[in-house]
């Protein structure tokens, strides 16, 4: 160790603000950038997974109201049916 | 070559390869910046003119260093993208970008830190730094520029140009202390014959060197891996992945 005690080298020989300020600022930038590369990776990843549900409950919907469509005519031409039935009766 | 290159230009292989590579870069990329940093604080000896001023070297000199080494690669993976259309190029170009700018910006920062002990300012509109400041807005420019487009292989063609061009400064922030009168001193390892500077502060600075690449070849793995997220993010192996990678991460 260049120094004698933590407080020289803390101190940086009267220079401590330049020093620290130099090391503190690069280190908090690099942080920064190294968390927004890791949190954007996240975001994307879960981004994927929505646009899978959304895909998976479009689909869902489709098929859904495609079976109502189908028995609601049926249940149209039914009745529609009964009431010819009725009316020539 | 061509012929071992050519499957890194799909997406999903050169995606697969960053993730083998990521933890090797990272680990010791970040033990080697510690060892170096510590070293050159703690350890070198202290120079006669600056006292310890000058042990902001060790953060300031790596940085302008990676500063110029990003922007010709960006510049390179620019090039590529334009003559050859490489489909992953211009993904690079813009996954080296933001960690050209954040490490210019740290040179800038720590050069203020130095210069107003050893200058008596944080700022003065002399060649070197004013160079360096325009190589900071190129890095911005390219990144505006490609954000600028919706069409991203529009988008890659304008910033890839734009990155071209700029590649004029390099040579003037190099010899920007030799034409013009500066403040900033000549260089010091980077010129032929002996470096003047004594072993022991020399080493900690060509390791801090060598750390603050592992680290910035670190974050390029990961941006590249999100730039190919980001283009092929309706491919099945990329829905696979985010699946996969989920059920791992509820396993925990």
């Amino acid at each position: 160790m260049y120094f004698e005690d933590i407080n020289s080298f803390l101190d940086m020989g009267g220079y401590g603000l330049y020093v620290w300020l130099s090391f503190g600022s690069a280190a908090l930038s690099l942080l920064v950038l190294w968390l927004d590369s890791l949190f954007s990776k996240r975001t994307l990843l879960t981004q994927v997974l929505s646009e899978q549900a959304r895909q998976a409950r479009i689909k869902a919907a489709a098929e859904q109201s495609a079976t109502a469509e189908k028995s609601a005519t049926a249940e149209k031409s039914a009745t529609a049916e009964q009431r010819t039935n009725g009316e020539t009766i | 070559m061509w012929k071992w290159l050519h499957p890194y230009a799909k997406t999903e292989r050169t995606y697969h390869l960053c993730q083998r590579l990521l933890p090797w870069f990272s680990v010791l990329g970040l033990a080697v910046i510690l060892f170096a940093t510590v070293w050159g604080l703690a350890y070198a000896p202290t120079d006669y003119q600056q006292s310890e001023a000058y042990r902001i070297i060790y953060v300031h000199v790596p940085t302008a260093v990676l500063s110029k080494s990003l922007y010709s690669a960006m510049a390179l993976a620019a090039f590529i993208g334009l003559v050859w259309q490489v489909k992953t190029s211009f993904m690079a170009m813009m996954a080296l970008a933001p960690i050209g700018a954040t490490v210019t910006f740290i040179s800038l920062i720590t050069g203020a830190a130095w210069g107003k002990p050893m200058w008596g300012t944080w700022w003065e509109w002399d060649a070197r730094l004013t160079s360096q400041l325009i190589l900071m807005f190129l890095f911005l420019g390219v990144i505006s520029l490609y954000k600028a487009f919706e069409d991203k292989q529009q988008a890659g063609k304008a910033a890839g140009v734009m990155a071209i061009v700029g590649v004029i400064n390099l040579p003037i922030i190099h010899y920007s202390v030799e034409w013009w009168n500066t403040l900033h001193q000549g260089a010091t390892i980077l010129k032929l014959g002996k470096p003047s500077m004594p072993p022991e502060m020399l080493w900690p600075l060509l390791l801090s060197i060598l750390g603050w690449a592992l680290v910035s070849g670190a974050v390029f793995l990961l941006r590249m891996q999100n730039e190919i997220l980001h283009r092929e993010i309706k491919r099945p192996w990329v829905v696979a992945l985010a699946n996969k990678n989920s059920a791992s991460s509820e396993g925990k």
